[in-house]
């Protein structure tokens, strides 16, 4: 599994060019490695080639980090923005950031700085 | 019309599709799964199952030498089969009835070659000994500390 | 004047708790709100867990296609620490998934039936379903939750006997499908009531990045099976079944052609057992400590997951992302503009399983 690493005005344009190619969104994964939380986008091009994958990194910095959405650009992103933003605790721009979850559950997926 | 009409009477005769229950009782299958026994005489009380079952329903209590399995909550996925060391557990293949209880099962382990018995076995034996010829028990440091982990365990048994 | 009603959570259509409020104008529907999470069980933070404690929670997570959870589940964490499985392992798990797609599918074919208020063909459906379950019950010792898949193989073998039983059921399980697919596609009433409600175009469906039946319902032949082959689907080829109009006919047709075609994967994959060898597990040396992701084509649709090991027993980080998630955003367009009749149709034509959607 070969992962680029994006800045989050990279994934803009990158999210933009994959969308002309006709290539498919799978999903958004959020993973929280104590001191930065990765965001890692799966796309599958379609109809042949191999899956790519695109990460962003995000330091953490007390509960207010900011993603850029790119639901304008793949609607499917919708869901898997929101849960992101809900297990994570991250701000992502232009989405509620609540679909699964209670109010009163905050951040489950979010782990302490070690 | 005619396809119709030879269905309806295929179905008049034949008989009905579903098994007449409580009548016939229901026939499983060889090598269904079902809840788990376990052999007293076999275990070593090593505690593996506990820490692999993924429903966390074996509870292994070795100062009582004994196997609390929580039947309701066992999920029949027979991993603990699997992992014994000593082939102490198997698996039966009827299913359990229906109940108001927890059905809580308790094995008693005898094996004596479990660590935990042979241990105690071997401490009751020299308490046995010291018992016999008191008088002759000198100072020696062996023996009081030998007593002491009786009585730990008889408080807690 | 406009009426608000609640569709859900609990609805007759959907065994699951799953709330659509729909703004009605009339018997129109003008607006529709999606709301799920209604059984989150927060499955997600369980899986930091013992790796082989987990495949039998992945299990769980759905009830109908469990054993593509855990094959998916085996497969990433497998990747995690670079093990191979026995290729008779390989051929089991392949059996088991076709398997697992035929009861599915003819439970989600029932469904829908029974939601147009067609009860006896609902009930023949799970008549031959019944077949299948007893073919789990006999090949892997439970019905349902089958359980026979860990990381690095499976726990059941299927010998030279069972091989043979597995054919006379393809057999029966042919001849009585075929009955099926007569009474459902040359049905008047049933073609009437579908054809033409619920119509997902081809564009829509490439924008929303739909898979499963509903993407091949509306001419997107996105099948992982053929885009991503897994387990032994680089040996047997197959050929995505895709129907143009994309309305509610066209994904339940889909699913009836996909019966055949899953018969006849387990028919070409029961001689590969034969000369399989004999090993059925592997055992690994290692600890899962890489990233993989793996996808397997579930009777709904395409299924991810995502394993981070850390160099322990216990996972870093599973990420499970299932085919009704994947599907959930192409409930609101569809519904919009459509009667409210229609609804119920519509949203169990995408084969709704909610305990995937919330995990
Ligand atoms: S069968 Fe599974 S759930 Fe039941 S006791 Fe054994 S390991 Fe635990
Ligand atoms: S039953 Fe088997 S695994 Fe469990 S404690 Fe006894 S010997 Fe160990």
């Amino acid at each position: 599994m070969d992962v680029k690493t994006v800045t989050q005005q990279e994934m803009q344009d990158v999210a933009r060019r994959l969308r002309a190619a006709g290539t498919r969104l799978i999903t958004i994964v959020g993973y929280d490695s104590g001191d930065t939380i990765q965001v890692s986008y799966f796309f599958q091009p379609f109809p042949e080639g191999k899956a790519e994958t695109y990460r962003v990194v995000v330091p953490k910095h007390g509960g207010n980090e900011e993603v850029e959405s790119i639901t304008p650009i793949f609607p499917a992103a919708y869901i898997a923005e929101n849960e992101l933003a809900e297990m994570f605790g991250v701000h992502v721009k232009g989405v509620p950031g609540r679909f699964f979850l209670h109010e009163s559950i905050n951040a489950p997926l979010r782990r302490k700085a070690p | 019309m005619l396809k119709i009409l030879a269905n309806i009477g295929k179905n008049l005769i034949s008989k009905p599709y579903t098994s007449n229950y409580p009548f016939t009782p229901y026939q499983h299958f060889p090598g269904v799964r079902a809840d788990v026994t376990f052999d007293g005489t076999k275990c070593i009380l090593c505690g593996l199952c506990q820490r692999s079952c993924p429903a966390e329903c074996i509870l292994i209590h070795k100062e009582q030498e004994q196997i609390e399995y929580l039947n309701t909550q066992c999920i029949r996925c027979g991993y603990c089969v699997r992992v014994c060391p000593t082939n102490a557990i198997s698996q039966n293949e009827v299913y359990t009835k229906p109940s108001r209880q927890r059905l809580t099962v308790y094995t008693k382990v005898t094996n004596e070659n479990a660590p935990v018995i042979k241990k105690r076995m071997a401490a009751e034996a020299a308490k046995k000994a010291a018992a016999e010829k008191p008088a002759t028990a000198g100072t020696g440091p062996a023996k009081p500390a030998g007593e002491k982990k009786v009585d730990e365990k008889k408080t807690s048994a | 004047m406009k009426t608000t009603i609640q569709f859900g959570p609990q609805h007759p259509v959907w065994v699951e708790p799953l709330r659509l409020k729909l703004t009605m104008d009339g018997e129109i529907v003008k607006d529709c709100e999606l709301e799920a999470g209604f059984c989150h069980r927060g499955l997600e933070k369980k899986f930091e867990w013992d790796y082989n404690k987990g495949a039998y929670l992945s299990e769980r997570i759905c009830g109908i296609c469990t054993q593509h959870h855990s094959t998916c589940y085996c497969t990433a964490v497998e990747g995690t620490m670079g093990l191979e499985i026995p290729r008779r392992a390989a051929v089991i798990r392949t059996i088991m998934l076709e398997l697992e797609r035929l009861h599915s599918h003819l439970l989600a074919i029932g469904l829908t039936l029974e939601s147009i208020g067609f009860e006896n063909l609902f009930m023949l459906c799970f008549r031959n379903r019944e077949i299948v379950l007893d073919m789990f019950e006999r090949t892997t010792g439970n019905r349902v939750l089958h359980g026979i898949n860990i990381v690095g193989g499976v726990i059941r073998n299927i010998g030279p006997e069972m091989a043979k039983e597995l054919e006379d059921f393809c057999d029966i399980m042919e001849k009585r499908c075929l009955d099926l697919k007569d009474m459902i596609l040359k049905s008047y009433t049933i073609r009437e009531r579908m054809q033409g409600v619920g119509v997902m175009s081809e564009q829509l469906a490439r924008d929303l990045c739909v898979v499963g039946p509903v993407a091949r319902g509306s001419n997107v032949p996105y099948d992982i099976r053929a885009v991503a082959p897994y387990v032994l689907y680089n040996e047997i080829k197959v050929k995505p079944i895709v129907e143009t109009s994309g309305d509610c006919w066209a994904r339940s047709v889909v699913r009836v052609r996909e019966l055949f075609q899953s018969i006849d994967i387990i028919r070409q994959c029961i001689p590969l057992l034969a000369d399989a060898g004999e090993d059925i597990f592997a055992k690994s040396k290692t600890l899962p400590e890489k990233e993989y992701f793996t996808r397997v084509e579930a009777p709904r649709g395409e299924l991810f997951y995502y394993a981070k090991g850390k160099k322990s027993k216990e996972m870093d980080r599973i990420k499970v992302r299932t085919s009704t998630y994947g599907n959930g955003p192409g409930f609101v367009p569809l519904i919009k503009g459509s009667h409210l009749a229609d609804v119920g149709l519509i949203t169990i034509t995408f084969d709704p399983c909610i305990g995937c959607f919330d995990r």
